[in-house]
């Protein structure tokens, strides 16, 4: 009768002519010498040396795993149904983009795949119809030269593919996901150019963070962008020629969000220069601008509705410019603490309305105006505003233009000495007994 | 042509969202264009002399923080 392996741990050290008791109870006692034991285990577990491993790889219905050496390999052998699981950092170092399958998951398990190349691969791409998903990890591209085609970490390139994201991008030499595809959703993007670029026109992008140091956080050029946050060091924090919806834009040097044709419930804030910019001949409603230069902007034609503009260096609000279609300002809220609080140009034949704004002016100086009106083809309506400015020499109205003012219904707070400081105020007209009045 | 100077902003090395060497942007109107553009320049890619004028300029800017 030897020692039993139940000896341990009490027992720490076996020489290998220690008899070990191997038998079964209830058996006729067995035994064999602690070497011997060693030898027969060796033998019985010799399997373990030759299960299988890979850096990916897909389990089928019973959990079981086939592994793959590349991503790709696990791509082309699994079917549409299929998870692929990272299960280590991948690093490409060759000129080769992983070209994703419809309806297959990506499950990146917290890793890293990353494209560490100098040519113009992109790290993924996704170009077939179908829905894909990938998510728990991190996708880079680096070293690439920085390209609006091509050199991304990833590449939508199908109008009918849809990306469901819950994952990190970088890419410290270019364009993080370029989106010329489907609707796009769930990914935070860092890069040296856009952290996304968005270029379909019936392509919707939700709930996704774009940063950029040297070109536009997030650069909506058709689409819709919805939920989304653009952050730029070097440019504007979100760039728009199309849609945005509860999109929020800061840049640490220009704009912090230059809308596009509509943009709705959207915040913009510039460290360094303009809050907010409303396209010529777009609609913005509730949009807020908050800048160091002007906090709202708006181009002519626009139409701009529920809006704010705070600045603390310049203009609250900056009406550039008018065309020939009206450009409107609705139920809005302008404030300056060392300028005009709201400045309009018209120059062309349509009207500059500006209704039911509050203009505040907070700089005391003589030409802290709260409403300045002024152009070389003066159409201004000015109407149920409510003017405040802080120096008695400034004016609650001020134009320097000579006629195409209609100033009605303006409430203007007790400091200035000439409240309304106009040429001449084209209202002749006078409310009836109802207090209806028409303009003229 | 005309290059129409507007401001600039200068801005420290950060880490944070993401990695920025300091540098200056120097933004300007372009009149035959006829459309806002900027420039940006890394410290490191100033001259001696160039980044002697910026020490200066960030240690003024620096005196004037209250």
């Amino acid at each position: 009768m030897g020692f039993k392996i139940s000896d341990y741990p009490s027992k720490t050290v076996f020489n290998d002519t220690d008899l070990m008791d191997v038998s079964t109870a209830g058996t006729t006692s067995e035994s064999m010498t602690y070497a011997q034991l060693k030898t027969n285990l060796n033998a019985n577990l010799s399997f373990l040396s030759s299960v299988p491993s890979g850096v990916c790889g897909i389990a089928d219905a019973s959990g079981v795993y086939t592994y793959y050496s590349t991503l790709q390999d696990a791509i082309n052998a699994g079917s549409s149904t299929d998870t692929i699981t990272l299960f280590a950092d991948i690093t490409e170092t060759t000129n080769i983009t992983v070209t994703l399958k419809a309806g297959q998951k990506i499950n990146l398990n917290g890793h890293t795949y990353k494209l560490d190349q100098v040519g113009s691969a992109n790290a993924f791409t996704i170009n077939t119809v179908g829905d894909f998903h990938i998510y728990n990890g991190n996708i880079e591209r680096v070293n690439g030269t920085a390209s609006t085609s091509n050199n991304f970490a990833v590449y939508v390139n199908n109008t009918s593919a849809n990306l469901i994201g819950d994952f990190i991008v970088k890419n410290p030499n270019g364009v993080g996901v370029k989106i010329d595809g489907g609707d796009v959703s769930g990914i935070r993007s860092y890069c040296f150019w856009p952290g996304i670029i968005l270029n379909n026109t019936s392509a919707q992008l939700n709930n996704c963070e774009s940063y950029a140091t040297n070109s536009y956080g997030l650069w909506v050029l058709n689409g819709t962008a919805r939920n989304c946050y653009g952050f730029s060091s070097g440019n504007d924090g979100i760039r728009s020629t199309d849609k945005l919806e509860n999109c929020y834009g800061y840049s640490e040097s220009t704009y912090g969000l230059f809308g596009g044709t509509e943009s709705y419930n959207c915040f913009g804030r510039s460290d360094a220069d303009v809050g907010y910019h409303a396209k010529d001949s777009s609609i913005n409603t509730n949009c807020t601008g908050v800048g160091v230069g002007s906090g709202y902007e708006a181009d002519a034609g626009s139409k701009n509705i529920d809006f704010k503009g705070i600045s603390s260096g310049y203009l609250g609000v900056e009406g550039l410019s008018s065309g020939t279609t009206e450009t409107i300002y609705v139920n809005g809220y302008a404030e300056s603490f060392l300028n005009i609080a709201f400045y309009a140009i018209s120059n062309s034949t349509g009207d500059v309305k500006v209704i039911n704004t509050t203009c505040k002016c907070n700089e005391d100086n003589s030409t802290g105006h709260a409403l300045y009106l002024t152009g070389s083809n003066p159409n201004f309506i000015a109407q149920n505003n409510n003017l405040e400015v802080k120096n008695a020499g400034a004016n609650g109205i001020f134009s320097d233009t000579v006629g195409g003012i209609y100033a009605l219904g303006n409430v203007i707070n007790v400091t200035p000495t000439t409240p309304i400081n106009i040429v001449a105020n084209k209202m002749t007209n006078t409310p009836d007994s109802y207090n209806n009045i028409q303009i003229g | 042509m005309a290059l129409i100077y507007k401001q600039t902003v200068t801005q420290n090395e950060k880490t944070s969202p993401l990695p920025m060497d300091e540098r200056l942007i120097v933004q300007y109107f372009d009149d035959v264009a006829e459309e806002d553009k900027q420039n940006i320049v890394n410290y490191d890619d100033l001259t001696a002399e160039e980044q002697a004028t910026f020490d200066a300029y960030k240690a003024l800017c620096e005196s004037k923080m209250v």
